[in-house]
């Protein structure tokens, strides 16, 4: 009996300092994120009860930044915007860059070379990109204009333009987040086994059933990932419309963030600007969770 | 003994790791002067740098002749003033500039002077963030030498805040080859908005639909379009955007309509739409625009560039009265600053009359002492007596708190004028409108 309570003890000791350990390990992880994190959000939500302006001592106003919101017609079109890009360049952007992908898994001494070419976009700075495609777009010198000449058509104002500029930037963003996708999903590709193609093949599956019975249903988990965390960045966009339309013309390009930056880094608004951010965050919240709930199926594939 | 490690060990990471983002604070100072091997050197050289006020000078824009202007003047100061030691910053100009001082003062790291314009003024000297400069200039004897304009630009209210070093006023730039080829005398460019008009529409050309050549360049969009409207209904006889004393918004009065209207009237006649925060993008650039608004760095530029040696300046427009915009760039002492003695020298400095006039060497800048202007003009009879026409009878952005709103207001209004989607008498109502409740809220 005595002997039976001493092991029981033993256990609980070594089970506490393995505990301890873990908790040890982790702690600089947690650390960092309570404190650029978590904290930062407590924050914001705090300061999006205020009229906070930067300076002064902020002063509690309790929903007034939200019922203002809602009356702001900027802050409506930017949200209009924000997911027009989205679905504007997410979808595309998934699309090709499992196009390229599929395209490129395959033994060849030149694959290297385009998928580093595909994927050399996604590792340039924005802001370099955003001056390039700049150029590209610049109705006078620019090179798609030079094109059109070339060809015989009128040129075009490219960003100039209320009904084109928002195609404008979202070509760009497709073309600079593609290989991204394509990179994952080429890693997707290399985990789904040999033998289930060959058993198609045997059955004279063509290549595109197979795409549509192999490859595309086990690529689910991949598409989820690059799904969510599309959502999450598209949602976020801001240096592109910064850079190239700043928001214009007619505020057909300004985003969610692009207005929290205006209000609270040019306005002073800060607390305007707080009230925006948690809506955004909400809004990023729930949308990742309905894709959770709703676009999560089929992840449990098994061909072990 | 491992229950503790354990806890130290993660103290230990979360020092380390507060320490990688701590900024440049004396203790590590101190830690690196105690780590070298000549430690006694080291002390007095310490000793010698905390006998020095370090200043910090932030200036607005990235030129790269300015910039070499002004760390040969900051050399210079530093070698008359050996107790002061200066670093030097520059932000480029707009939003990046504005959200790197916003930043400083809220951190408690602004620069102890700043070069910005004018309409900064509005928004940040009710915020402290500029300090008060009578108690200096009262001793100044350069005061009374000073272009009164250029002080009273520099006021708010009674209080002067900053001094002037570079006027910026908006001048008519035009093309001479384009005004030849169009039969127009290149000689003599328009004066009023009759002229503007009947030039503007012969030197427009297009092919089919789309202009290839406008004769006034103005901008669709973009944070300056502001700065064209000011000019026109200012010519229209309208004090500003905004009445600075009474708070009164003017930007939708009958006259100030007008001068929408009148630009409209120039954009439908035909023009080539450009965003004016990508000054690449300007037509008059490229030889693409007959006539436009720029001040004198952008002649300078543009007369090394495609339309070199084919451009000349004109007199403001005059309509119920000649008047134009003129921007100013100032120099801002910090209201945070520990050292204001030491900053006003460095002021003080720079609006000496030597620099000036090197600045006008160097530059091209307008001298802003009376001492100076007969030999100003003389230099260069043809432009530089354009060039004070337009500093006499230029204003600035209204110098009120919600001015950033004003521009915003007035900016998006002109956006919709020109692209066509509200009238301007609308659109100016609205802006009012959105003006007026800032001024509600202040």
């Amino acid at each position: 009996m005595a002997g039976q309570q001493s092991v029981k003890k033993f256990r609980r000791t070594r089970g506490q300092v393995y505990d301890n350990c873990a908790y040890a390990m982790i702690f600089p992880a947690y650390f960092v994120f309570t404190i650029f994190i978590l904290v930062p959000i407590g924050v914001v939500f705090y300061y999006s009860i205020t009229n906070f302006n930067l300076y002064s001592k902020p002063e509690i106003v309790g929903a007034l930044n939200y019922v203002n919101l809602i009356k702001d017609a900027d802050f409506l079109i930017s949200v209009q915007n924000t997911l027009f890009y989205t679905i504007f360049t997410l979808f595309p952007q998934l699309a090709l860059g499992l196009l390229a992908a599929v395209l490129l898994y395959r033994k060849s001494r030149l694959l290297p070379v385009f998928r580093t070419a595909f994927y050399l976009p996604n590792v340039m700075s924005m802001v370099c990109i955003s001056m390039v495609w700049l150029w590209i777009y610049d109705p006078t010198f620019g090179v798609l204009n030079m094109l059109l000449k070339t060809f015989g058509f009128s040129t075009k104002q490219w960003l100039q333009d209320p009904d084109m500029a928002m195609f404008c930037v979202i070509l760009m963003s497709i073309w600079k987040s593609c290989g991204y996708s394509m990179v994952i999903f080429l890693s997707g590709l290399t985990s789904i086994p040999d033998s289930l193609y060959e058993a198609a093949s045997l059955d004279g599956a063509n290549p595109f059933r197979k795409f549509l019975h192999i490859t595309w249903p086990m690529l689910r988990p991949t598409t989820f990932f690059l799904l969510v965390t599309g959502i999450v960045n598209s949602f976020s966009v801001f240096e592109q419309v910064n850079i190239m339309t700043g928001g214009g013309p007619l505020k057909m390009t300004t985003t969610i963030v692009h207005q929290i930056y205006r209000r609270g880094f040019l306005e002073f608004k800060m607390g305007y600007a707080s009230a925006m951010s948690v809506v955004l965050l909400a809004f990023s919240v729930l949308v990742t969770v309905f894709v959770f709930k709703y676009g999560s199926k089929g992840q449990d594939v098994d061909v072990s | 003994m491992k229950k503790m490690i354990m806890p130290l060990c993660a103290a230990l990471a979360a020092a380390t790791i507060l320490a990688g983002c701590g900024g440049k604070g004396e203790p590590q100072n101190a830690a690196l002067a105690g780590d070298s091997g000549a430690e006694n050197g080291a002390v007095q050289t310490e000793t010698v740098q905390a006998e020095k006020t370090k200043l910090t000078f932030l200036r607005v824009g990235t030129e790269p002749e300015r910039k070499a202007y002004w760390e040969s003047a900051v050399a210079a100061f530093l070698a008359a003033n050996p107790d002061i030691e200066i670093e030097y910053q520059e932000c480029g100009y707009g939003d990046d500039f504005e959200t790197k001082l916003n930043t400083g003062f809220a951190s408690g790291t602004a620069p102890d002077i700043i070069n910005f314009t004018m309409a900064s003024m509005g928004t940040r000297v009710p915020l402290g963030q500029y300090a008060c400069l009578d108690e200096y200039a009262a001793q100044w004897d350069g005061k009374d030498d000073f272009m009164e304009n250029a002080l009273t630009l520099g006021s708010v209210g009674d209080s002067l805040y900053g001094i002037a070093v570079f006027p910026d006023p908006r001048i008519l730039i035009y093309n001479t080859e384009l005004f030849a080829e169009a039969g127009l005398n290149p000689a003599a460019p328009p004066a009023n908005w009759e002229e503007l008009l009947e030039y503007h529409k012969k030197l427009v050309k297009k092919d089919g639909d789309n202009v290839i050549q406008t004769g006034f360049g103005i901008p669709t969009s973009g944070t300056n379009m502001q700065h064209y409207l000011s000019v026109f209904i200012e010519e229209n006889g309208v004090k500003n955007l905004v009445d600075e004393e009474s708070h009164q918004v003017l930007c939708n009065t009958p006259e100030a309509v007008e001068a929408a209207e009148f630009l409209k009237e120039i954009a439908d006649a035909g023009i080539i739409r450009w965003d004016s925060n990508n000054s690449d993008q300007n037509p008059f650039a490229s030889g693409l625009a007959a006539m436009t608004l720029g001040n004198m760095t952008d002649f300078h530029n543009w007369n090394q560039g495609a339309v070199s040696g084919k451009i000349a300046m004109a007199s403001p427009l005059t309509h119920k009265r000649q008047a134009t915009f003129c921007g100013m760039g100032f120099m801002f002492m910090s209201g945070e600053t520990p050292h204001k003695d030491e900053a006003w020298r460095f002021i003080e400095f720079i609006a000496s009359p030597d620099e000036m006039w090197r600045r006008y060497e160097e530059l091209g800048v307008t001298p802003m002492r009376e001492s100076l202007r007969e030999r100003y003009v003389a230099e260069n009879p043809e432009n530089n007596g354009i060039i004070y026409e337009s500093i006499n009878c230029g204003t600035g952005s209204p110098k009120v708190a919600y001015a950033n709103s004003v521009y915003n207001a007035v900016n998006d209004a002109m956006e919709r004028v020109m692209y066509g989607v509200e009238d301007p008498a609308a659109a100016l109502d609205t802006a009012a409108a959105e003006i007026q409740k800032e001024i509600d809220n202040q």
